[in-house]
């Protein structure tokens, strides 16, 4: 009986907390019908995270939730405060682009987001938080200064930088016709991609090591000519550069202070 | 809208860039040769010059085959053994990471010689061993001056820095200590890189400022926030008067109001004034365009006793003087609104035209807004 | 109010009163008033309009889709081709040479004009396609060049930027690159590109570049390890 009991206890506690705290979350509908088979989807989190998960849907569902919210007492017992809206959400949809765009008064907000998988995205989370994409078949464009960035499964390309953060990239195929390109100055670059992937290789990671489980063939390196005046100075460029399975594609890794990790998936 | 620029007298910037320059000059071209660990005894040589100044010692040094010279001026007599004035003496200075024997010529004001600077085998190996390899010599003389501990590689390996390469020159440098980074930690920012990191410590962002700062603007503050905050010289003390005032303010609104020089005075100032709905973004554009109660005041003289934050900020954006409006009063217009007034501006209406639109009315002054018509056609070419 | 922000974003003042004096002319127009026949009218002059349009021939449809860039570019490749089969088919070695240094050139040209379209696409991808197809070209012409250094200004994409720098510094030689690269360096804003054009600033030992490294460094904000590189540039040229 006692262990019945404590079951349900801790069966309905998460009810029982949810309605004592005040997480303020929102959700967005945006129905894009005649866009299910592509679009491009753009958003600029100011503060916080993104998530995004592809699907096949005809819709794109945005879930944001402010990351610190308390509960606020009035002052009279039998009053509590009923939060008004801390920001602001909205979407705008021009042809086949669709921008969400947020206003959270330098609030941190965290957004979740399921969209059509063939969506090609550009995103940006300006400060607070990681940019996460799961499952996406289009080209991927995110700038996230001060935070990692994480894809997982992709099929497409990618331009991806980040200053202060890690970025991994896991693709289950790539787009060869297309290049890759990723930055960052503080974090560690690690990629993904299938063993079977045409690539050429553009690398450098100015204070740590190169590594790879792939049979990358390294290529001679070239100079850069530099004159001035009367004098001509040759100065050997400062890439690796190699090729993958006899090139393809140019993918271009940069990073200062990490390594750079490149593994077959 | 015009936002103040801050004039960079900030104590924090000239600390933050004197900082810098001392990891510089302690960094210095690196031509440094990287230590090994293959049981060797690593060596450097080079010269060295005092300067005394009271009790403080003030030396620099030059590495052999380099350009330039690291100073360190921290030193107490006490610090070094065998130090006393005289010509070709010898004296050392010993620490965790190694030794210098000093061998010169010291005097009452100054001093200068050749140095031998011997690593520490074993100091230099529970670095690499916890993830610090390749340090540079400049780094372990450095370690030296600062009587860095082998248990400093140790600590920071468990607090998430192994591997920070050329940083731990300026984490040594810095002073950033296990205490130190765990009492950040504590403070709410457990995640800093090691670029932020070196950044907190450059701009002297303690624990305890951090903690204040979050009592007053909340937790939902960034590292990044914090960083702006300190280089700006936002302290606890202009967060908390802010937060006195019984606005509302976000932490980008607080770095605004901080940048374009609004205190507590001038937001009383403008609530005394009468103005409804004075939100912080009406007090960041009154101040933006400079105007004052004595602005504000003259304005409500010229006869515009209910303007609103927004027709004031009109009228200073446009440029609008009392001479103007009193070039109207006179021209025939004396009861014209704000508004109106922006209109005559924009559409560059004086006396002049208004004598113009008064012979094309034949001799009637036009209504307002045939005024407005007249002056438009006016502009257009060939009418 | 409207004026004045405009005033602030750089809009030319005569142009402002020239939009407002429109506007007016527009208001003082009279409004026509709406008959009861009106709708019907409309719909039948719609239907004869209609009516009068042919349906485009095939020809026509063909000719405006080879008077646009994609089809410029599939003929000029179209047209390349064929001379090239033709050339090797009838004519002499010797021939055969000129026409080969022709037909290079035309190709370099073409890759020219794709590459400077592509550097315009709105997916940050094609722009960086296009500065990396720089670096493949024979000949590089001022246009080419003048892009590239409008990119590394104004992207808005750090990595489009970066990019950008990477494959000027194959032109380094330039007076013209130089300068530009130079003048580039106090309008940077991302760590990742400041870092790379200290490096640069470096490796070219320009003394030019010493007013513009000494206005960055006065910048509040200015990253660790790019104000650290930028101070170690200064010393080495001063």
């Amino acid at each position: 009986m006692r262990k019945f009991l404590t079951a349900v206890l801790f069966l309905f506690l998460p009810l029982v907390l949810a309605g004592q705290t005040s997480a303020v979350e929102e959700v967005l509908v945006i129905e894009v019908p005649n866009l299910s088979t592509g679009g491009n989807f753009c958003f600029e989190n100011p503060k916080g995270s993104v998530m995004i998960t592809g699907y096949n849907g005809e819709v794109i569902l945005v879930t944001a939730k402010l990351r610190y919210s308390k509960i606020e007492s009035s002052g009279d017992d039998k009053l509590r405060k009923l939060h008004q809206y801390p920001f602001e959400m909205s979407a705008e949809i021009r042809g086949d682009k669709v921008v969400l765009l947020c206003k959270s008064n330098g609030k941190t907000v965290d957004f979740d987001i399921k969209l059509p998988q063939n969506f090609s995205l550009s995103i940006k989370s300006k400060d607070n938080g990681e940019v996460k994409i799961v499952k996406v078949n289009a080209d991927i464009d995110v700038e996230n200064p001060h935070g990692d960035i994480i894809l997982l499964g992709i099929i497409g390309s990618a331009n991806l930088s980040s200053v202060e953060g890690s970025i991994y990239a896991d693709f289950k195929e790539i787009d060869s016709t297309k290049p890759i390109m990723i930055s960052t100055l503080e974090g560690d670059l690690s990629l993904g991609i299938p063993e079977e992937s045409k690539l050429s290789f553009k690398l450098k990671s100015t204070e740590k090591e190169i590594l790879t489980d792939l049979n990358i063939v390294r290529l001679n390196r070239g100079s850069i000519i530099n004159q001035k005046e009367d004098k001509k100075v040759f100065v050997m460029d400062d890439w690796t550069k190699g090729t993958l399975n006899g090139g393809g594609a140019l993918c271009t890794m940069n990073t200062y202070y990490g390594n750079i990790t490149i593994k077959k998936r | 809208m015009k936002i103040n620029s801050v004039k960079l007298k900030d104590k924090q910037m000239k600390r933050l860039i004197s900082s810098s320059l001392s990891i510089l000059i302690a960094v210095v071209f690196i031509q440094g040769s990287i230590v090994s660990v293959h049981g060797q005894q690593q060596e450097t040589t080079g010269e060295w010059k005092l300067e005394k100044k009271g009790s403080s010692l003030n030396f620099s040094f030059k590495i052999e085959d380099n350009d330039g010279f690291i100073n360190q001026n921290t030193f107490k007599a006490s610090d070094f053994v065998g130090l006393k004035t005289g010509n070709k003496i010898t004296f050392s200075l010993t620490g965790p990471a190694g030794k210098m024997v000093f061998k010169g010529d010291v005097s009452a004001n100054q001093g200068m010689g050749t140095y031998v600077f011997t690593a520490d085998n074993s100091f230099v190996k529970i670095a690499k061993e916890n993830g610090f390899d390749n340090i540079k010599i400049e780094g372990l003389m450095l370690a030296l001056f600062q009587q860095t501990p082998k248990s400093y590689f140790v600590d920071l390996k468990k607090l998430g820095y192994s591997g920070i390469g050329s940083k731990l020159i300026a984490f040594i440098a810095l002073g950033i200590t296990p205490k130190y980074i765990m009492a950040i930690k504590d403070a709410g920012y457990p995640d800093l890189s090691a670029g932020q990191m070196v950044t907190f410590k450059a701009l002297n962002i303690s624990p305890d400022y951090v903690t204040k700062i979050r009592k007053w603007v909340g937790e939902d503050l960034s590292s990044s926030e914090i960083i702006q905050y300190a280089a700006l010289g936002v302290d606890d003390n202009y967060a908390r008067e802010m937060n006195q005032t019984g606005l509302v303010l976000s932490p980008q609104e607080l770095l605004r109001f901080k940048a374009q020089k609004i205190d507590p005075g001038y937001i009383a100032s403008m609530r005394k004034l009468g103005f409804e709905d004075l939100n912080p973004s009406k007090i960041a554009q009154l101040k933006g365009l400079n105007i004052t109660p004595e602005v504000v005041t003259k304005i409500r003289k010229m006869g515009f006793r209910n303007a609103g934050v927004n027709e004031i900020v009109k009228f200073r954006a446009m440029n609008l003087t009392e001479e103007f409006v009193s070039e109207m009063n006179k021209a025939g217009y004396p009861d014209l609104t704000i508004h109106q007034l922006i209109q005559c501006k924009a559409m560059n209406i004086n006396s002049a035209i208004i004598r113009e639109a008064k012979d094309f009315y034949e001799g009637n002054l036009p209504e307002f807004s045939k005024l407005i018509h007249f002056a438009a056609m006016k502009r257009t070419p060939g009418k | 109010m409207k004026k004045a922000e405009l005033l602030k974003e750089g809009f030319c003042e005569d142009e402002i009163d020239d939009l407002i004096t429109l506007d007016n002319q527009l208001s003082s127009l009279p409004k026509g008033k709406v008959t009861p026949g009106m709708n019907s009218k409309f719909y039948l002059w719609l239907e004869k309009e209609k009516s009068l349009q042919t349906k485009p021939s095939i020809l026509s449809v063909w000719m405006k889709w080879i008077q646009g860039p994609v089809g410029r570019v599939a003929a000029g490749i179209a047209l390349f081709v064929a001379g090239w089969l033709g050339s090797t088919m009838i004519s002499s070695s010797n021939d055969r040479d000129i026409r080969f240094g022709v037909l290079t050139s035309e190709v370099n040209e073409l890759k020219q004009s794709l590459v400077l379209t592509k550097m315009q696409q709105s997916s940050s991808m094609d722009r960086i396609q296009a500065v990396n197809m720089v670096n493949e070209l024979n000949d590089v012409d001022d246009a080419i060049i003048q892009s590239m250094l409008m990119v590394l200004i104004s992207d808005q994409n750090d990595n489009v930027r970066l990019a950008s720098l990477e494959s000027l510094l194959h032109y380094a030689d330039s007076p013209i690159v130089r300068e530009g690269l130079i003048r580039s360096i106090c309008l940077q804003s991302s760590p990742l590109v400041q870092l790379r054009l200290a490096e640069v600033m470096m490796n070219l030992q320009d003394p030019d570049a010493i007013p513009e490294i000494e206005k960055v460094l006065q910048s509040r904000d200015l990253n660790y390890t790019v104000r650290t590189k930028y101070n170690e540039t200064l010393k080495s040229l001063t």
